[in-house]
């Protein structure tokens, strides 16, 4: 178990995090917050990259920073912006990672090569990596993650550069890992953390505001969401000032605007809608 | 064990490691005196050795005085080489040439046991003996005295000591190039590419940039390894190695003047040792600048002069001054030729230690 206790951290004056408490138990945790929200610092602290200005991280009970490496062992991290060797192959490359995780020597091609299978690179498992795209790097950096089968899996925008269909695969794999170990990822994409279940963390004015599975989210908007269709731009425009527009798409020549009003606003044609959770962020962080 | 050999993979990138290897060779053969051995004087030493052994003693000098009249006689008498017709035919003919080149040798070693080692063959010490003995220092005192009794001369030839005298500078210098070479892409690439967040959040944790530091100093001693091996086979490949157990101490004309009674050989290991130490120095150098600097740029700004002067440094501890301070008493000397290059790998050793605590603590961006 992960306990995350009244942490803060800054740099230099600016204050990132503030008194963030969270405890973690086996599943999935979506890190959900705007750009510069401090996700990357929340897990580099994690993973002792920074240490706390202020709070304690525990795993176990027991201080990260005392447990030293029998802690970094059970970690596979996944930095937002990793380097890599562009002449090494991804095999190479893996095979370097795994003796800094101290991974047995047994067995080891194997594991690299099912890893990198798992995130379907096999076919280019002895190409040098300066021949890849920037989402085949990303995918060496999710497989090197995944090598050593660690109980605490801290991925940081894990989906940043995927495909649609590597990014479906992404998330059956992370379905299937967070049975049986802590799997924190960190993201700005809704949907990333929409289908799967799991908890949301939501990061706002530095502070932990919100930890809770997708559909609770959800349901604190329910009632408050509405779609209408508007006919002329001035009917639009009017609308726009009296509410908070969510998203606004264009179908069979009518605008249709899909907006945030606490109480019903009454207009013809207004209809209730289900919220979802990019709802809720637009309207967290507008 | 593991990260440290992986680290050292990294670092030894075989075609850089491979064009290193290739330079140092091509400078040793361009440059150095070893590729120009053996000259016709040091084939004729080459002879002596060959007859006599490292040493020549009285009952040698005599036999090889008798021989050189012979050799005379071959070569047509007294005045043979005025006779520009007769040097022609003599220089035609192989076993005359080397005639030519024996006389030489021997004209040479009369010269100097007329210069310096005349009383080495006296049987008491004389009164030009006593009296030279009087404006020496002790370490010189010392010297001829040990010629006096042993009453042996050693057979250096003038090559050797040019290569004692020069070669190691160029060693040096080699060995310089060979840890910038090596080290600063190899810890400007992590700093650049921004590896440390991935290494550092795995089992190694920070113990990554002591390891990392390790390699460094093993790569320095390595480039000194593999040049004093390249020098070394250079020795070897042009016939100096007959000169292993000839001493090299000497005054005068000959011999590099060393506090205590050297061979070629000994001082040739005595020189790799010193030059493991100045490279291990350098590699530290090399990775502390490239720790203190983002870019490559900076990071040469820094090496560059930090690397000349220590080379200057060193070797204006070592080789050039040993002839200057055979005045010192030894324990001075070893000071100046180990202790120099010691007490600044102790400084960046100490250095590198501040730096990698400071690290422990710091946060990696
Ligand atoms: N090395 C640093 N020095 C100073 N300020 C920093 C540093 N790294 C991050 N910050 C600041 O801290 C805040 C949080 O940054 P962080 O990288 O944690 O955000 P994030 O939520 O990961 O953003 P993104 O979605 O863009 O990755 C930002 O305002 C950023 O400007
Ligand atoms: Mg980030």
């Amino acid at each position: 178990m992960l306990t995350i206790s009244e942490v803060s951290k800054s740099y230099g004056k600016k204050r990132v995090l503030d008194d963030i408490s969270i405890e973690l138990e086996n599943g999935l945790y979506g890190l959900l917050a705007p750009n510069g929200a401090g996700k990357t610092t929340l897990l580099k602290l994690i993973v002792t990259l920074l240490s706390p200005d202020r709070g304690e991280i525990l795993w176990n009970g027991a201080p990260v920073q005392k447990l030293g490496a029998s802690y970094r062992e059970i970690i596979g991290y996944l930095p937002q912006q990793f380097g890599y060797y562009k002449y090494n192959t991804p095999v190479q490359y893996l095979d370097y990672l795994a003796a800094l995780k101290g991974l047995p020597r047994e067995g080891l091609k194997e594991k690299i090569f099912s890893v990198l299978d798992t995130v379907g690179l096999s076919d280019v498992a002895q190409v040098k990596m300066r021949k890849f795209s920037g989402g085949m790097i990303q995918r060496v950096g999710i497989a090197q993650a995944l090598m050593g089968d660690s109980r605490l899996l801290i991925l940081d925008e894990p989906t940043a550069g995927l495909d649609p269909k590597e990014r479906a695969r992404f998330r059956n794999l992370i379905a299937e890992m967070s049975k049986n170990r802590i799997v924190i990822l960190s993201t700005h994409i809704v949907s990333d953390v929409e289908s799967v279940s799991g908890r949301v963390l939501m990061l706002k004015d530095r502070k932990l505001v919100r930890n809770q599975s997708a559909s609770a989210l959800c349901s604190e908007l329910e009632g408050k969401v509405f779609e209408i269709r508007v006919k002329t731009d001035d009917q639009a425009a009017a609308l726009k000032k009296e509410h908070f527009i969510l998203s606004e798409r264009n179908e069979a020549g009518s605008m249709i605007l899909r907006y945030y009003s606490e109480q019903p606003a009454g207009l013809e044609g207004e209809r209730l809608c289900p919220p979802n959770l990019e709802d809720l962020f637009l309207v967290m962080y507008r | 064990m593991r990260v440290f050999g992986k680290e050292c993979r990294k670092l030894f990138r075989p075609g850089r490691s491979l064009g290193l290897l290739l330079f140092m060779a091509a400078a040793l053969v361009l440059i150095s005196r070893t590729a120009q051995f053996p000259d016709t004087h040091d084939k004729a030493y080459e002879e002596l050795v060959k007859e006599y052994g490292p040493t020549l003693d009285q009952a040698e000098y005599q036999t090889l005085l008798k021989a050189k009249s012979v050799y005379i006689e071959e070569l047509g008498g007294e005045g043979w080489s005025r006779d520009r017709v007769h040097w022609a035919e003599i220089m035609a003919d192989e076993s005359k040439r080397q005639f030519v080149f024996l006389v030489d040798a021997i004209e040479r070693i009369e010269e100097e046991i007329q210069f310096g080692y005349g009383f080495a063959f006296e049987k008491e010490p004389t009164e030009t003996l006593k009296e030279q003995l009087r404006s020496c220092t002790p370490q010189e005192a010392a010297r001829i005295l040990f010629i006096v009794q042993t009453k042996e001369l050693p057979l250096s030839s003038p090559g050797i000591c040019e290569i004692m005298e020069s070669d190691p500078l160029l060693l040096l210098i080699l060995v310089l190039i060979g840890c910038g070479v090596l080290i600063l892409p190899y810890q400007l690439l992590d700093k650049n590419l921004e590896t440390a967040s991935l290494m550092v959040s795995t089992r190694v944790g920070r113990r990554i940039f002591h390891l990392k530091i390790r390699a460094c100093a093993a790569a320095g001693a390595a480039a000194a390894f593999v040049a004093a091996l390249l020098h070394l086979a250079l020795l070897w490949l042009n016939g100096v190695m007959i000169f292993w157990n000839v001493p090299v101490c000497g005054l005068g004309l000959r011999g590099i003047p060393f506090w205590v009674d050297l061979t070629f050989g000994q001082y040739l290991l005595l020189w790799i040792g010193l030059l493991v130490l100045a490279g291990i120095t350098a590699a530290l150098l090399c990775a502390l600048a490239a720790r203190l600097s983002g870019s490559f740029i900076t990071a040469l700004t820094l090496a560059l002069p930090a690397l000349a002067i220590y080379g200057w440094g060193i070797h204006a501890c070592t080789a050039v001054p040993l002839s200057l301070w055979y005045g010192d008493t030894f324990p001075a000397s070893l000071f100046r030729t180990a202790g120099v290059p010691l007490l600044v790998l102790a400084a960046l050793t100490l250095a590198s230690e501040i730096v990698l605590r400071l690290d422990a603590r710091r946060d990696i961006l």
